[in-house]
């Protein structure tokens, strides 16, 4: 027969104090054994207690302090399932040791671990959350704005916009993503993001505009449009941004792309590019054009260029 | 210890009780140093000792918690476990019913034990026993653990008290079950006549599996067949004898014996 277990494991005399709902001295020395040595046996213990012992909980908190968290968090072969189940038992008091360390991980995937886990407490964070905005370093505004996102309604009397000029460009662009769902402030975000100097800004920015064309963003989108020193891609955005809106206001900027040439001859087509066919296109989904316009897609509908002639008419039979 | 230091050792445990009922625990010098004692018993055959007579409820836990420790170390030396676990199953069995013995533990003297408020007091007793051997210190542990599993059967699924864990009790804990079974089987008890060493040897097996770990029940049958196993006999009429455990037939056999199950 084997002898008996030497002597007494200590998450028995957990369990036991965990059932009695009374732990003296000599439990909490099994916790901290347990803790140091094996502990996903006192995490899996501490799980299945009943959810309203007091015995478990102080237990938790004796176990699961900031150390032992970046001491799992930081591991250089992490115990992912432990650490799983550490942050599933994290509740939004102690959340804020889960927020430092999203700031504080080198590691990816770990971020992306305590992100997600943050994100299901977000709702009851919300205002620390927005105490951590005032951070110094900017990722770690950044990564509180992302927070933030991911809740359906943000902290009463706190607004995106107070971030929207931020010296560091993730900031802005993060804040100003933000504000995009705000339809009040929908249209000041979208010409923020178009005047970044950022290129993921100015790319979300072009996307918002694609989607709803705010008339204050027009003359932006035009700017870029004309602008040859910005990529034709993000150019031929800018002009189907004008095209969607399909107002009055961007009727002139999208002639002037399209055509080229002095007083004599107004109505030249400008060379080929892709801004130009953009701006064609965009042109010949316009309900109701004036002479001059009418005059260019008709000149684009004579061109000796197949890709200007499809832009207005359509693909064309090859028969 | 001599055969007559028994009586010594009902005296000491006696005072660990009065400990438990004043302060609330239990000294664990002490305890260990009377374990020692008991320890030291020699194994000749024809040892006799006193006990005080069993005029109340304490008197009869004083003398089983020290039978219960005599037994649990013979079956643990017997089973060849290392001197470390003999004296922890001196310490559990001596310890493992400290819980009939706190205040308000046992039901009150005059109450029918088949009444419901006496019932409550024996579910209660293993939890008291424990918290009292927990508040005791970190040498008691182990004790705490056994006091608290060692009405549970073996496989920890009936008995009492209820387990939120589901587990095995620990391997002393079902030690300390069989030998305490055992020895409240010799007891003359309210609901029932005491047996004979003979006739509760017989009865031991129906018990195994249900609920006691049937290993330790045939390795305890090994063991009380062999010539070194003594306890002090529970008896009302002083003095209490250190009696031989030979199954032999025409030792203490009962013809008057009846299975029946044994409320524990």
């Amino acid at each position: 027969m084997e002898p008996p277990q030497r002597l007494l494991a200590p998450e028995r005399l957990l369990m036991m104090a965990i059932e009695l709902d009374h732990a003296p001295a000599p439990v909490w020395a099994a916790i901290d054994e347990l803790a140091a040595e094996r502990l996903r046996t006192l995490i899996e213990v501490l799980r299945l207690a009943p959810s309203n012992s007091w015995v478990a909980n102080d237990a938790w908190h004796r176990a699961i302090d900031a150390d032992r968290l970046r001491e799992l968090v930081d591991a250089d072969d992490p115990d992912l399932e432990t650490l799983e189940r550490v942050l599933a038992g994290i509740g939004p008091p102690d959340a804020g040791v889960l927020l430092d360390l999203l700031t504080e991980s080198d590691s990816l995937a770990t971020r992306k671990r305590l992100f997600a886990r943050l994100t299901e407490l977000a709702p009851h964070i919300g205002d620390e959350i927005v105490r951590r905005l005032r951070d110094p370093r900017w990722y770690g505004r950044r990564n509180m704005l992302a927070l933030l996102g991911e809740l359906d309604a943000w902290p009463r009397r706190w607004s995106p916009a107070e971030l929207s000029t931020d010296p560091h460009p993730a900031v802005r662009r993060e804040a100003l993503k933000l504000m995009l769902r705000i339809p009040e402030h929908r249209a000041r975000a979208v010409c923020g993001l178009l005047q970044d100097t950022e290129r993921r800004a100015l790319s979300l920015g072009l996307a918002a505009a694609t989607e709803e064309c705010p008339p204050e963003a027009v003359d932006l989108l035009a700017a870029i449009g004309r602008d040859d020193t910005t990529s034709d891609e993000l150019r031929v955005m800018a002009v189907r941004a004008l095209g969607q809106s399909a107002g009055e206001p961007a009727l002139a900027p999208l002639v002037e792309l399209t055509r080229r040439g002095s007083g004599l001859a107004p109505n030249r087509l400008a060379e080929k590019s892709p801004v130009l066919l953009a701006a064609l296109q965009a042109l010949s989904a316009f309900p109701d054009l004036p002479g001059s316009a009418r005059k260019l897609l008709a000149r684009a509908a004579a061109s000796s260029d197949p890709d200007i002639r499809a832009t207005v008419r359509g693909p064309e039979d090859p028969a | 210890m001599t055969a007559h230091g028994l009586d010594e050792g009902s005296d000491l445990v006696r005072e660990l009780h009065t400990e438990a009922v004043t302060r609330g625990v239990v000294p664990p010098s002490e305890a260990l140093e009377l374990v020692e004692r008991l320890e030291g018993i020699p194994a000749s055959p024809g040892l006799q000792a006193t006990a005080h007579p069993l005029d109340s409820e304490a008197e009869y836990t004083t003398v089983h918690c020290l039978n219960v420790a005599l037994l649990a170390m013979g079956l643990g030396r017997h089973l060849a476990y290392g001197r470390e676990e003999v004296l922890a199953l001196g310490l559990a069995g001596l310890l493992h019913d400290v819980g009939r013995v706190r205040p308000g533990a046992t039901a009150p003297a005059g109450v029918d034990p088949a009444s419901p408020e006496a019932r409550a007091s024996v579910l209660r007793h293993p939890s008291e026993g424990a918290r009292l051997l927990l508040d005791s210190g970190p040498e008691l542990a182990l004790a705490a653990v056994v006091a608290y599993e060692h009405h549970l059967d073996w496989q920890g699924k009936t008995g009492y008290p209820r387990l939120h864990f589901p587990r095995h009790p620990h391997q002393l804990s079902r030690i300390v079950s069989v030998c305490d079974t055992f020895d409240s089987l010799l007891t003359e008890r309210s609901y029932r006549s005491a047996l004979s060493p003979a006739a509760a040897g017989r009865y031991l097996p129906m018990l195994s599996g249900a609920p006691l770990d049937p290993d330790l029940v045939t390795g305890f049958l090994d063991y009380v067949g062999g010539p070194f196993a003594r306890i002090a006999t529970p008896t009302t009429s002083p003095p209490a004898e250190l009696v031989e455990l030979g199954w032999l037939p025409e030792t203490g056999f009962d013809p008057d014996f009846e299975p029946r199950p044994v409320r524990l």
